[in-house]
């Protein structure tokens, strides 16, 4: 008798705990309290630019893709808007009402070494791996997964490794990337 | 792609692939083959399902804050970011989620330690069932599904029967086809067929009315990058129920003689290719919905 009955307590404490934690995720309580009295926000003393709403408004777009601007964001960094979104390559995710401007870090653009004079190196032809690798990098998602953690590309880690043929002025330089930038 | 962003679909990816195979795995063992929670390929299912989904979770609260403050995928950790997320509905939603996974830690280890008994157990279902249904429901808190009843309930019904078909695979993959044993082939083999078939429709269902309501028009799905993503996902999805056809067709015509020649290699290795490919094909399915969910619709 005492193993089942433990297995019903456990399986009602179970139940029991979700219920509460779903309706902790549900903000449940939540509403009234804020409704019922106006809290400030909760990092009004420090100062800051003034920030949008922790919450995405109901009416626009509910997605948890957006990331969501946070209250905090200039606390520890105050040096940096609250509101700034991340940037989005392809300007296709984000809407452009509350994206802020563009990030002003610019990516470094890759130093192709001139070429060693007189060596009379051999024009730089991209073999079987790279031209995989780039059209892998081409994919619509598996590519913008593999570019984006560095994997793929010109940058890639596996550029690093095997070495990358670079088009400047739309023709091969003759010597590879060098990886240790 | 910004590498920030880059790691937070990861996440959401290793969150989605753990949610589908503990929450689908679960399922297969509390209603279709009992027995198998005392198999260890079954069980390292979905000890591997809780593992993803907590990681993906725990990961994705701190990408979401690097991301939405432009910082380094390596600041995840941060925990002045971390702090910031927690305040706001997304990461309430899945700091709930990060406990809904550690109660699934519970479940976990209760049938880990009592096998087949606890699989067969109601006190045990009713536990897991709790679980998986927290699982699911805070998965759509937080997309573009949130909002309208009809859209959270047909995004709840989506998640389920993806769930259970993909969770289903695994189990059927790793567990039953790796024992090959006679009876469980005769026996489980045809009732997951019948449910996979089910979930997969009650799925698609669910997905179209999702679609409807997310995307909102045709021109849209060709137009946005949302979309584009969106048939990309649906265009793997046809070609895994291309494959999965071929299951069937397996199960009604060859599964009886594979009984009879009790399970042998040459025999039932047809059917283990086609499920194998299923269950890599539908990880596409996963990191395109990973991309969907962290993507506007209108654009």
């Amino acid at each position: 008798m005492r193993g089942p009955r433990r297995d019903h307590v456990i399986a009602a404490s179970l139940a029991g705990a979700v219920v509460v934690v779903v309706g902790y995720a549900s903000g449940i309580g939540l509403h009234t309290a804020t409704t019922a009295t106006p809290v400030p926000p909760p990092l009004a003393q420090v100062p800051q630019p003034s920030t949008p709403p922790a919450e995405q408004p109901p009416a626009a777009m509910p997605s948890d893709v957006r990331p969501a601007p946070l209250p905090a964001a200039a606390v520890g960094y105050p040096q940096q808007p609250p509101d700034t979104m991340p940037p989005m390559p392809g300007g296709v995710d984000v809407d452009p009402t509350t994206e802020p401007a563009p990030p002003t870090t610019t990516m470094p653009t890759p130093t192709t070494p001139p070429p060693p004079p007189e060596t009379g190196v051999p024009a730089c032809q991209p073999a079987v791996a790279q031209q995989v690798l780039d059209t892998v990098g081409g994919l619509p998602l598996i590519g913008s997964v593999t570019g984006g953690l560095g994997v793929t590309g010109p940058d890639g880690l596996t550029a690093t490794i095997l070495g990358y043929c670079r088009a400047a002025d739309g023709t091969l330089t003759p010597v590879p990337v060098q990886s240790g930038r | 792609m910004d590498v920030t962003k880059a790691w937070y679909v990861l996440a959401r990816c290793l969150d989605y692939t753990g949610l589908t195979l503990f929450t689908g795995g679960l399922f297969f063992l509390a209603v279709l083959w009992p027995a198998g929670a005392e198999h260890p390929g079954a069980r390292k299912v979905l000890v591997t399902g809780w593992a993803l989904g907590l990681l993906g979770t725990l990961a994705g609260i701190g990408l979401e804050a690097a991301w939405a403050a432009q910082r380094p995928a390596a600041d995840f950790l941060n925990p002045q970011l971390i702090e910031t997320v927690l305040s706001v509905h997304f990461g309430r939603v899945w700091f709930a989620r990060a406990l809904l996974w550690l109660l699934a830690g519970v479940v976990l280890a209760w049938i880990l330690q009592q096998g087949a008994k606890a699989a067969k157990s109601l006190a045990w279902r009713v536990g897991a069932g709790a679980v998986i249904v927290g699982l699911l429901r805070t998965t759509g808190l937080t997309g573009h599904t949130a909002g309208t009843a009809l859209t959270e309930i047909a995004d709840f019904v989506h998640l389920a029967g993806i769930s259970v078909w993909i969770g289903g695979l695994a189990v059927l993959l790793f567990g039953v086809l790796a024992r090959r044993d006679p009876g469980e082939l005769e026996t489980v083999i045809p009732r997951y067929s019948k449910l996979a078939m089910i979930s997969v429709g009650v799925a698609v269902a669910a997905g179209l009315v999702l679609a409807w309501r997310i995307v909102g028009s045709v021109s849209r799905v060709f137009t946005t990058t949302y979309g584009q993503t969106l048939l990309v996902k649906l265009a793997v999805f046809a070609l895994i129920l291309l494959i999965a056809q071929r299951s069937r067709s397996w199960v009604a015509r060859r599964l009886d003689f594979a009984v009879v020649m009790r399970g042998d290699t040459s025999v039932v290795r047809p059917f283990v290719y086609s499920v194998a490919a299923e269950t890599t094909l539908v990880i596409v399915v996963l990191l395109a919905a990973s991309f969907l969910v962290t993507a506007g619709p209108g654009r």
